[in-house]
């Protein structure tokens, strides 16, 4: 099992996985080469990010075993609002990684409106085995409580953005008390002052001569969480992987959980994802008079 | 003589630069968002609701929302004796008996004058010469008729400008419980460097505030009194924070910093509406951050307050 996280249905996921939004073509395959050459055995798509056929071509012509590399992909979720036909949609991702089943298949946002037909259908796909593990992505608990009152497979995998500054706690504490294992998105906060620059994080680093981004990785991993960090970069993505060979200590585990100075978010949801927080913070004025 | 002439065309030129540039930085959003401070002295009329207040008032409070006629005097950061000033500069607007919020924040008292420019130069805009302290002349044209010459940087807006701010207009909050504590985290603690304070828990250090406090409550005690003179009711007012804002502080701090000092304001024994004390308002969901309310915050605090002055008539 070294190397993967057991889910809760018993399947097996890597424990880092390299994120490939805007790499696409010819760069798609060099770096899927690196990147297998160094150790990764996941990639994690989407078909909002328009590259999943780039990906599929760069698997193939490498010539990796399908069962050797897994495969995530996410439901496009600007089609989704319109009323996208999930199962059908999910044949083209078929054919753009030539392949019979994906291995985890996301819904990319919680659209109130669609998420129980789009559940619904991914749990027919789940079942049809056309896809091994079904999850979401940038859920919160309050989510999750609605999607628990129509599902029947309960989401193995959640993708939230994830960091040294950014712990979403209560999220995190809800997948570990209902088995949901957390991958992070941007897990190096883009690169980002608060993350690069924080003094913890800088002394961290020195006591196990690693770099900043390295200790990044290195937390989400101790905490349990699949980073998914993206690089053009052979050294990074090397460096990136290699953080899987560091181990923090409880202590430093412990800083890290409690810096509140350097809190920052890479991502806006509400910028990405416009609606997203009135979805689940909207205020009954009523309850408060 | 030619020298003279190319001094002037010289002058000119320069002068049709600052009026390009000025129409220019007039229409960017840096400069839209400072402007943003002032949409709540908007409107005519005489009114029958007025506050005062800081930046926790300023989001705090919309009488529009709520459909009566008020004026909200709040500028964001703005000191108690500032607060005086805004209060009678536009008394002709309120209706005889209007009932006038003095809302005081917690950390008010300990703070007798800001001393940024930006902050101390906003009332140019508002106020008239003899209501504002070391009045200067060419600072009031800067501040009126050329505000691109704050500062240098404002030229680079053209081409560098920032995102319209939409705080104002959000109606829930953007963050999870994570981000508000943060949040509060970081603004503790640059208050805690602005006043010079070791934490927010420990009620000594309001010894080194004595000098301060007087003058402050001293200027609460005048208002009260201005306000019944001129037959106007006045109501002291403390605004609510977010309950992750709020676990920052601890009693015996806010005792030594606030209470003591409402009460030493409060000789008059004018009502105090201390809606802190209310823990459904330290809902996090109610505000932009840790502290500024948002829209749906605004209309709930509004009429809860409006609410109160009818219990109390």
């Amino acid at each position: 099992m070294e190397g993967f996280y057991k889910l809760m249905n018993g399947l097996k996921i890597p424990k880092i996985m390299i994120g490939t939004y805007s790499i696409f073509g010819n760069e798609a395959k060099d770096v899927f080469r690196s990147a297998y050459e160094i150790g990764y055995r996941g990639i994690d798509c989407a078909r909002y990010y328009k590259n999943e056929k780039d990906w599929g071509k760069a698997i193939k012509e490498f010539g990796v075993r399908r069962e050797n590399i897994f495969i995530q992909t996410k439901v496009d979720y600007e089609e989704e609002k319109k009323g996208l036909d999930i199962i059908k949609d999910f044949e083209t991702t078929l054919v753009n990684f030539s392949t019979d089943y994906i291995d985890c298949l996301l819904i990319h946002w919680p659209n109130m409106d669609t998420f129980e037909q789009t559940w619904k259908a991914m749990e027919k796909l789940y079942k049809e085995g056309k896809v091994r593990i079904i999850g979401v992505s940038n859920f919160r608990k309050e989510h999750f409580e609605i999607l628990k009152q129509f599902m029947e497979v309960f989401p193995m995998v959640l993708q939230i953005e994830r960091h040294p500054c950014r712990h979403q706690q209560e999220t995190y504490d809800y997948c570990i008390n209902n088995k949901i294992q957390i991958e992070a998105y941007q897990p190096i906060a883009v690169g980002r002052p608060e993350l690069m620059k924080n003094p913890l994080l800088i002394k961290i680093a020195e006591n196990h001569s690693c770099t900043v981004p390295q200790v990044a990785l290195a937390w989400n991993i101790a905490t349990g969480v699949i980073p998914l960090p993206r690089s053009r970069n052979y050294e990074r993505l090397k460096e990136n992987f290699n953080s899987t060979k560091i181990t923090l200590t409880a202590k430093e585990i412990d800083l890290i959980n409690s810096d509140k100075a350097h809190y920052f978010r890479a991502l806006r949801e509400e910028a990405e994802y416009p609606g997203y927080w009135d979805q689940i913070h909207y205020v009954d004025i009523e309850n408060y008079l | 003589m030619i020298f003279i002439c190319i001094l002037m065309i010289i002058i000119i030129f320069l002068m049709f630069i600052l009026f390009i540039s000025e129409k220019v930085f007039e229409r960017t959003n840096f400069y839209k968002n400072i402007c943003d401070e002032f949409i709540n002295l908007k409107g005519a009329g005489k009114v029958d609701f007025v506050n005062t207040g800081s930046t926790f008032a300023f989001y705090g409070i919309d009488y529009e929302i709520c459909g009566v006629k008020g004026l909200n005097l709040a500028l964001k950061p703005q000191s108690i004796e500032q607060d005086f000033r805004m209060l009678k500069h536009y008394a002709e607007r309120y209706n005889d008996g209007a009932t006038i919020f003095i809302v005081v924040s917690d950390l008010a008292f300990a703070k007798k004058k800001y001393k940024d420019t930006q902050t101390i130069e906003k009332y140019y805009k508002v106020l008239n010469s003899k209501e504002i302290e070391k009045y200067n002349p060419i600072k009031s044209i800067r501040a009126k008729k050329i505000p691109v010459l704050y500062n240098w940087k404002n030229f680079l807006r053209f081409h560098w400008d920032v995102k319209r701010n939409v705080e104002y207009e959000l109606k829930v909050n953007e963050n999870d419980k994570e981000g508000v504590d943060a949040d509060a985290y970081k603004k503790c603690n640059s208050w805690m460097e602005e006043f010079s304070l070791l934490d927010l828990k420990t009620a000594f250090q309001a010894k080194q505030f004595l000098d301060e406090f007087s003058y402050t409550t001293d200027i609460v005690s005048k208002m009260i009194s201005w306000c019944k003179e001129k037959g106007y009711q006045p109501v002291l007012v403390n605004l609510p924070v977010s309950a992750q804002m709020k676990r920052n502080f601890s009693e015996e701090f806010l005792d030594a910093f606030y209470f003591d000092n409402i009460r030493q304001s409060n000789k008059e024994d004018v009502p105090f509406i201390d809606l802190q004390k209310n823990e459904k308002l330290s809902d996090y969901l109610l505000y932009i951050d840790s502290c500024r309310l948002n829209k749906a915050g605004r209309e709930i605090i509004t009429r809860l307050l409006l609410k109160e002055v009818e219990l109390i008539k």
